[in-house]
């Protein structure tokens, strides 16, 4: 075994340890909101052996197959066995972090992110919670590194296709658990096109590689769906119903769900400024045709007529969206504010020093990495690749906003973090000054929501 | 690269094929959406993940509607997603089957906001006892 292997290897590790040992303090969790819905799908799927719709939404199969199989597995137990798998998982996220580090930067920086994830508490907490985030990441993760393997620097020249197929069909196992990767399918074949040293056909050819590896992978849900509902749709529908929640004349943030949400928002001055609707504004209301998915594209026709009629508020509330995505706070504090650990971990004052280590670790994260995308990712296709991801998952704020659409992103800005501290600071030049930009940006948007995130700490405190 | 294209390809193709050769009728199916479905049957899944009170779980109930219109649920499955109506008939089943003032309250306000909460404990409680044929 490799010195570099053995090093992996233990910080792998000691992130895999500290997720079982948290796992258990954590006690038994209540079901949150979608984490009950994932439950009673799997339950459906388990029990009965059909997979139960919603009247709103469809979403992909993928997170109540997994825990209906746990369910089927371990009885009783499932969900505990459930939360397991997902620590046991997440080593691919430990994994593919240090992968990622060592291929855009160093081994130093490798560890350094390497030892990031291990003791990031916001992913660290949705190992033991019931959202699909954990397995996304785990096929999202590897998706890119292939992908970077072929594009990136020390790209590989030979056996570029397979890793292109495997790439594309893990892309498409991620459309199983969420539809929020579908923008990558476009970006990243245009970023293998416009970058290489091989001829365009070559590049075409591969980027058609990619694509129909996530198709060959996802279509059987896509015909499924074209069957059931007459309509395609490749990974699930869930556009109407956000656009519903965040482009109407109302503001939601699901960060601050549980008692007291609304107060904690209506005496803040970013929603004061921003995301309070006009008087004039009225919230239109769900689409009620038949069809899910007609409801879907009926709601999204009706958010267009809502942003033409009030394209100012829909541009600030934007921002408030923006702060939302950005906040260093993450579900984790959330749950701590709404005393929803039953175990060690939800007891005062060991709770603290845990929220406190989460708010500074995302705020850190967020800080730096958001400097190295700029300043320390190495130019060209695998800064693109890396830019292309964040914009993937950025791009919700169009539509509504909360910290778990920006988890998918966390790992990366974990990897252009560890770049950072390695490296050093970047000599001037325009990448410096974009990363500073970033940098003040990400701070003017944390002090627009500096009263929410005071309240919102204090009750986790 | 022109063998992964072909070879994926041929997949993809398959893959098509394989559905021509087992769709089913969906026009018959999507007809079968707008028909009305039992409210009993819907409440049988519903009470699953809706009912918040501290009482026990009538699992005795609940086994008895799933067991006796078991096809039906499974019918009214997979046609779901036509069947918004439905959705709305289940609520008000739902609720005008509930006795309790405060219990429909609470249901409806539930129902409402689509707040599905099934305690792990009822959770367990209903996979530990249940004898529904899968």
């Amino acid at each position: 075994m490799t010195p570099r292997t053995r090093r992996t290897l233990t910080v792998v590790s000691l992130g895999v340890s500290l997720r079982v040992v948290f796992l258990l303090w954590a006690g038994e969790l209540e079901l949150w909101a979608d984490e009950g819905q994932y439950v009673v799908q799997a339950v459906a799927l388990e029990r009965f052996g059909f997979y139960l719709g919603s009247p709103s939404w469809v979403w992909p199969p993928g997170y109540p197959a997994f825990l209906a199989a746990c369910l089927g597995l371990f009885g009783e137990l499932g969900l505990l066995a459930a939360k397991l798998v997902q620590i046991g998982l997440s080593a691919v996220i430990g994994v593919s972090v240090m992968v990622l580090a060592r291929r855009l930067f160093s081994e130093r920086a490798a560890l350094v992110a390497g030892v990031t994830w291990a003791l990031y508490m916001p992913l660290i907490a949705y190992t033991h919670y019931l959202w699909p985030e954990t397995l996304f990441l785990v096929l999202l993760l590897p998706a890119v590194c292939l992908f970077l393997s072929v594009v990136g620097p020390r790209g590989v020249a030979d056996g570029a296709p397979w890793r292109l197929a495997l790439a594309g069909a893990l892309i498409g196992g991620t459309l199983y658990l969420k539809e929020a990767a579908l923008p990558l399918l476009v970006l990243l074949p245009l970023i293998l096109v416009a970058a290489g040293e091989r001829s365009m056909g070559e590049r075409v050819a591969g980027a058609a590689v990619l694509v129909l590896g996530a198709v060959v992978v996802v279509l059987p849900w896509t015909l499924r769906n074209y069957e059931v509902y007459g309509r395609v749709v490749p990974s699930g529908s869930t556009v109407g119903e956000n656009l519903w929640q965040g482009v109407n004349a109302h503001y939601i943030n699901w960060d601050y769900g549980g008692v007291g949400r609304e107060e904690l928002v209506r005496e803040s001055r970013a929603y004061v400024l921003l995301a309070r609707p006009p008087k004039d504004a009225q919230a239109w209301p769900r689409s009620t045709a038949a069809n899910t998915i007609d409801r879907s594209s009926e709601s999204s026709a009706a958010a267009r007529d809502f942003v033409r009629a009030h394209p100012g508020y829909y541009l600030r509330s934007r921002i408030k969206k923006l702060a939302d995505w950005v906040t260093p706070l993450s579900f984790f504090v959330r749950h701590q504010r709404n005393g929803m650990y039953p175990g060690s971990f939800g007891r005062w004052p060991i709770r603290i020093p845990f929220v406190l280590w989460s708010l500074l670790a995302t705020a850190g994260v967020l800080a730096l990495g958001t400097v190295g995308l700029f300043a320390s990712l190495p130019r060209g296709a695998p800064q693109w690749t890396v830019l292309a991801v964040v914009a993937t998952f950025l791009a919700s704020v169009a539509v509504v906003s909360m910290s778990r659409y920006r988890v998918q992103v966390e790992p990366f800005l974990i990897v252009s973090a560890a770049g950072l501290v390695s490296a050093g600071w970047p000599p001037r030049g325009l990448a410096r000054t974009l990363g500073l930009v970033a940098l003040g940006l990400l701070i003017v948007l944390w002090l627009l929501n500096a009263a929410e995130i005071a309240a919102v700490l204090k009750g986790a405190l | 690269v022109r063998g992964w294209l072909i070879l994926l390809s041929v997949l993809v193709l398959a893959e098509v094929g394989l559905f021509g050769l087992w769709h089913r009728d969906s026009d018959e199916l999507r007809a079968a959406a707008a028909e009305p479905v039992s409210p009993a049957s819907l409440f049988a899944l519903h009470v699953l993940a809706n009912r918040d009170d501290t009482e026990p779980l009538d699992l005795a109930r609940v086994r008895a509607l799933l067991e006796s219109e078991h096809a039906e649920v499974r019918e009214y499955a997979m046609t779901w997603d036509g069947t918004r109506a439905a959705g709305e008939q289940l609520q008000r089943a739902y609720l005008e089957g509930l006795e309790d003032e405060g219990e429909r309250a609470r249901c409806d306000f539930y129902l409402r906001h689509q707040i599905l909460r099934p305690t792990l404990e009822r959770l367990r409680a209903y996979l530990h006892h249940s004898s529904v044929p899968r």
